[in-house]
Order: structure tokens, then sequence, then C-alpha cells
């Protein structure tokens, strides 16, 4: 299993609305560089896999408060995949490809803009491909990083160091101290603990 | 269904959310609605003590519609109210 790094962490999922929300904003809003890590949430011991819903009214309640706060930040205007939630596994070992090679963070914006900004679904391997393709991923590269054990072995053991460190949920950001944030709206006191 | 009661370090009027902690261990990856027959294991337990509260085996879309409500309710009714909603509720 990779060591955790020492510096903060971020990390997320790509079927995550929140964590599209919190991708948009953390690099500004955290004091310090922080690395991003894709895990798969579905692991995570508490996260909400934004299913089960009482009533549809509950699920359009869920979506307009992130689609409300995506107006707020001056984000473009949510739109939703055709299946949602949708299975991210492929797309999250893409974003563990990019990892490794770098590109993390050009890959996770470009394919949550796909996702809720281009209403893509990124359970299909071509629209996490357009992903990829903005920002110079080839496309056989990414299908065949994806598909290698090494890399789905990467995101499991990310996603048991995320657990282990306290990690419940996706957004979130985990501190030196061994504080965890969970949420788009912790960003500010993450921050604030980072600073400290 | 198990139920071990309040917790000692108990107060009156604290969410429950501050005693409790929801665990939700899918058997898969997939999203529930994909995944119907899969069985999904959800706990609740306490903070302090890592004591199992309560617990129920349901399938995944059960399941994740169960983990909603406890989640909401965590968050807004203090323990006992907690306790005595859930601690009633068979798989």
């Amino acid at each position: 299993m990779a060591e955790p790094a020492a510096g903060p962490a971020f990390y997320f999922d790509l079927f995550s609305p929140e964590a599209y929300l919190a991708a948009e904003r953390v690099i500004g809003v955290l004091p310090v560089a922080t690395e991003w890590i894709p895990v798969t949430a579905i692991a995570l011991p508490a996260a909400d896999s934004l299913e089960g819903f009482r009533c549809e009214t509950d699920r359009e309640a869920y979506l307009d408060r992130i689609a409300r706060a995506a107006e707020r930040r001056g984000l473009q205007p949510m739109r939703w995949p055709d299946r949602f939630p949708f299975d991210s596994l492929f797309a999250m070992r893409a974003a563990t490809y990019a990892k490794q090679i770098g590109r993390t963070v050009p890959f996770a914006l470009a394919a949550f803009r796909q996702a809720f900004a281009g209403g893509r679904d990124l359970s299909v391997p071509d629209n996490v491909l357009i992903a990829a393709a903005a920002c110079e991923m080839h496309p056989n590269a990414v299908l065949k990083g994806a598909e290698l054990a090494t890399i789905a072995a990467r995101l499991d053991d990310a996603t048991t160091l995320a657990a282990r460190r306290g990690v419940r949920d996706v957004p979130a950001v985990w501190v030196p101290d061994g504080d965890v944030f969970h949420g788009d709206e912790a960003l500010e006191r993450a921050a604030a603990s980072l600073a400290s | 269904m198990h139920h071990a009661g309040p917790p000692a370090s108990y107060v009156a009027g604290v969410k429950a959310n501050r005693h409790y902690r929801l665990l939700y261990t899918r058997a898969g990856r997939r999203p529930a609605g994909l995944d119907p027959t899969r069985i999904d294991h959800i706990e609740v337990v306490d903070i302090a003590s890592g004591e199992v509260v309560l617990f129920w085996d349901l399938a995944a879309p059960e399941a994740a519609r169960r983990a909603r409500r406890i989640r909401e309710d965590l968050s807004v009714l203090d323990v006992e109210d907690f306790v005595d909603r859930w601690c009633a509720v068979d798989a």
C-alpha cells in the first residue's frame, strides 16, 4: 500500500455533485497546496450514495440545492446526467491513472464538468475519454490504464487509507493533524485549520 | 436488529449525531438501483465506545433508503427519540 502523503489531501469521487462544487473552489480556498486523491466513495464507511430518497420531490429538492449552490458560485448551470447516480468505477480508475501521470486536477475538473455541466453519464467510457482528451490524455492510454490491475489496486489502497484516516464520505479534506472536514461547506473550516 | 440503549454519556437535547455514527457497508460498488439483489449492511455505532447500537442487513435499494432516513434522523432527533424510533424497526 502506498504511503500517505505528508500534506493535506482532498478526497473526491466523480459521481458526487457536492465533490464537484468543492473541486471547483478547493484550490482557491485552501491556503496550501493540497493533494487530490480519487477514492471509491461507495466503499467508505458512511458515504451518501445519493439514492433512497423518500420520494421524487425529496430528490428534486436535493438536486435543486446543488444547482442553486452552483449558480451562486458562478458555475455553469447544472445539467444532470440521464442516469444519476451513475457507476463511477471506470471514471475513478481513469482518475487514478491520471494521478499516476500527474494530471489528477485537470482530469478531475474536466470529468466533473462533463458530468454536471455537460450532463454526461461517466459510467459511459466515451464520456470519460472526452474529459481525458481535454487534458491531453490519449484515449488508448486511458482505456489501457483504467484496465490495469495495478491501477485498480491503487484506487482500493487510496480508499482504504482514506477510511483509515477517518474519511467517511466525499468530498473531504484531511489535514496533517488528523482532522477530516467533510462536505463542500466545510472547506472554509479546513482552510482555517490549515492556516492556524 | 440489535439495540443497546442510549450511551452512558447521553445528555438530553443533544442531537443523536453527536453520539452515534452511521456505518453503511455495501457488498458491491455499483449503485443500489443497478444491483437490487445485493445485501448491504447498516450499523449505528456509539462514537465513544465503538459499540454497535443498531444494525440491519438489507437489500441494496432498501439499505439506501434506510441509510438516508437514519442520516436525516441522526441530525434532527436527540438520542432517546432516535433510539425509540429505530429500535422498533426490523429488517
